[in-house]
């Protein structure tokens, strides 16, 4: 998906990486498992202390697992999930978006098959695709550009997640953001349409369903609870997790200043969702 | 007050929801990654916390406790509950019960408890972890080693190349053989290739990254429990794990007798230090040193006491990194010193088997 954007060095590490962590997840050959990249080794900003972040999917009867490893010095984060566990991230939202939403990060995939990209994409795109569309709603836009299908998604997911924010605002300061919007507008194009979200007339796209205000308030709610109650249960039990996350957000933005630039950032979203 | 007590006692006052203040009975020196401890009392309860305060340190606290849970199923009696963890003014703040207020090597240093009490607790961590060792051992890949070796190696030797011991920067004397107490070595840049060529162990063990004295605390009741688990993890090579067991006593225990002399002269870098352990901690470094034959069932073969050995001149580069942090600059040479006759004496010789100190002869009279 993003794969044009991460330099060879990263790809080749991010393999040799796969291919030695695979024992750690107890997956084989013939798991049909696959791999996903996302954070800060796709768009080249790692740095000494950056995590390898990797989403493992595969066939075995096990619970949903957070693994930490390490790999040539850098520390690694496995989420570990089996395939109906990622699908029902999607148009079920079990796990509120905690998986669905991370696919919607910039990422790599590794061993992964045409029909597991296909799920990927409907999880993705089944996962924020109603919330998207009550972004639209909001402005009384009945059709949308692709650059309002991706504008939307991404303030879908401040809706879920305000902290996301601090997270995205990494992109949004990237040198090469422009490359990269323009890239996660195909993706999220694509998800939408093989999802089933929206349909397409030309150059122009229809949510083909809305929530109605109670949905969107009950759906929302639905979410959160998920997805931090997973969060946290992935954390060590920490009761405390989604404090920390929060807090770790905003500090993002106060230690680098970057106050201005999240103003600009949401204000950027608002117009390409316009 | 202190930035980090100022934060700490914010943090047991967000926890405990109270208004009354706590009783700050510690605050520990920092650890390599900077972190502090501070150790408060309930006013009321008389329960003691342990709160751990850190900033832009290379494992964030949430995955330091994640990586708790890889020990928990070896050492679950020896680790204290995690009770809280959250972001204050900026630091990452991690607050959990604590059994007691000092940590062992604190005890034995200030000889706070009889040595025989002390030196039974050093036995049962050795063993504990030598316990760990054989009931998890498994393929080692070094790669899923949480303390890669080749680039601990290249930032042990980035921290070496822009150390200044005694005015003389070792950057500007790479390549000069090196003369401790009138024995000549070789050079800084030539020691660092013996101990590179290190060999891999066959298995891969579970343990605490940074198995030593600091990191057990200590109860009056003699149970101890162990502390910062952000190196934890499951693929380490217990040679080096064993390097840092018996390595602490030669870099944090070594007493000066006099000011080490460091110079270049002659095209030749030039120590003059006199150190020494004190002999009655030598104990405890036998009990590091039987860790080795607790876990090959026997005396280990050259080649592990050679890597063993690597491990440990490693280990003593790496410490120069650290000693300004700790205000024991005035230890850098004899640190440095014994990093190079490690590297060096490598396989020279039958007194090398059990990675023993050198130590001056005139240390007789300790």
């Amino acid at each position: 998906m993003y794969r044009t954007l991460m330099n060879q060095r990263n790809f080749d590490f991010v393999a040799r990486a796969v291919a030695c962590l695979v024992d750690e997840v107890g997956v084989k050959g013939d798991d049909e498992n696959f791999w996903i990249c996302y954070g800060s080794f796709v768009l080249n900003q790692q740095t000494v202390e950056s995590d390898l972040d990797l989403l493992c999917i595969h066939t075995l009867p096990t619970t949903v697992r957070r693994i930490q490893s390490s790999f040539e010095g850098y520390p690694v984060t496995i989420y570990s999930l089996n395939r109906n566990d990622f699908v029902s991230d999607g148009r079920q939202k079990i796990f509120g978006g905690y998986f669905g939403g991370k696919v919607l990060n910039p990422h790599v995939m590794f061993l992964a098959s045409q029909k597991d990209m296909d799920v990927i994409a409907e999880v993705g795109g089944a996962f924020i695709g109603p919330f998207s569309g009550a972004m639209a709603e909001r402005k009384g836009r009945t059709v949308a550009t692709d650059t309002n299908l991706v504008a939307d998604s991404v303030l879908a997911r401040f809706h879920l997640c305000p902290w996301y924010r601090s997270y995205f605002l990494r992109y949004y300061t990237s040198s090469n953001f422009q490359q990269l919007w323009e890239r996660m507008t195909e993706v999220m194009t694509s998800f939408f349409l093989k999802a089933g979200i929206v349909i397409q007339d030309g150059n122009k796209f229809r949510y083909q369903y809305t929530f109605s205000d109670e949905e969107l308030h009950e759906s929302t709610l639905a979410s959160v609870a998920r997805f931090w109650s997973l969060g946290s249960s992935l954390h060590s039990g920490m009761p405390d997790f989604p404090a920390f996350y929060m807090q770790k957000a905003e500090q993002y933005v106060k230690d680098n200043s970057l106050e201005n630039r999240l103003e600009e950032m949401i204000h950027f979203l608002q117009v390409q969702s316009d | 007050m202190s930035e980090i007590v100022r934060v700490a006692t914010k943090a047991m006052r967000m926890m405990l929801g109270e208004q009354d203040d706590p009783e700050l009975v510690l605050i520990s020196f920092p650890g390599s990654s900077g972190a502090r401890v501070s150790i408060f009392r309930h006013s009321h309860t008389n329960f003691l916390y342990a709160v751990k305060c850190v900033i832009g340190s290379r494992v964030s606290l949430v995955d330091e406790i994640g990586k708790r849970e890889i020990l928990v199923p070896y050492l679950r009696s020896y680790l204290p509950r995690v009770l809280w963890c959250q972001v204050v003014d900026g630091f990452e703040v991690m607050i959990s019960e604590c059994r007691g207020v000092h940590t062992l090597h604190h005890l034995i240093m200030n000889s706070d408890m009889p040595h025989r009490r002390l030196l039974a607790v050093w036995k049962d961590v050795v063993e504990s972890l030598v316990n760990m060792w054989k009931s998890s051992q498994h393929q080692f890949k070094e790669s899923l080693c949480p303390r890669f070796f080749c680039s601990r190696l290249q930032r042990i030797k980035s921290g070496v190349n822009s150390t200044v011991i005694g005015g003389v920067k070792l950057a500007d004397c790479w390549n000069l053989p090196i003369v401790v107490n009138g024995n000549k070595y070789s050079s800084i840049s030539e020691s660092f290739e013996k101990v590179a060529s290190i060999g891999k162990p066959t298995k891969g063990v579970v343990c605490h990254g940074d198995p030593q004295p600091s990191n057990i605390v200590v109860n009056n009741d003699g149970s101890w429990y162990c502390v910062d688990w952000e190196w934890s993890g499951s693929h380490h090579d217990w040679r080096m794990m064993l390097a840092h067991l018996y390595g602490w006593w030669s870099t944090r225990c070594i007493v000066l007798v006099s000011e080490a002399v460091v110079r270049v002269t002659q095209n030749q870098l030039v120590i003059e230090h006199d150190a020494f352990i004190p002999n009655h901690l030598q104990p405890y470094k036998d009990v590091a040193l039987s860790a080795a034959s607790m876990m090959l069932g026997g005396i280990p073969d050259e080649e592990t006491v050679n890597d063993i050995n690597r491990f440990l001149a490693i280990l003593y580069f790496g410490e120069l990194r650290f000693l300004e942090l700790w205000g024991r600059e005035v230890f850098a040479a004899s640190i440095f010193a014994q990093a190079v006759i490690t590297a060096n004496e490598l396989g020279r010789n039958e007194s090398n088997l059990g990675f023993q100190f050198p130590q001056p002869k005139e240390q007789a009279h300790v």
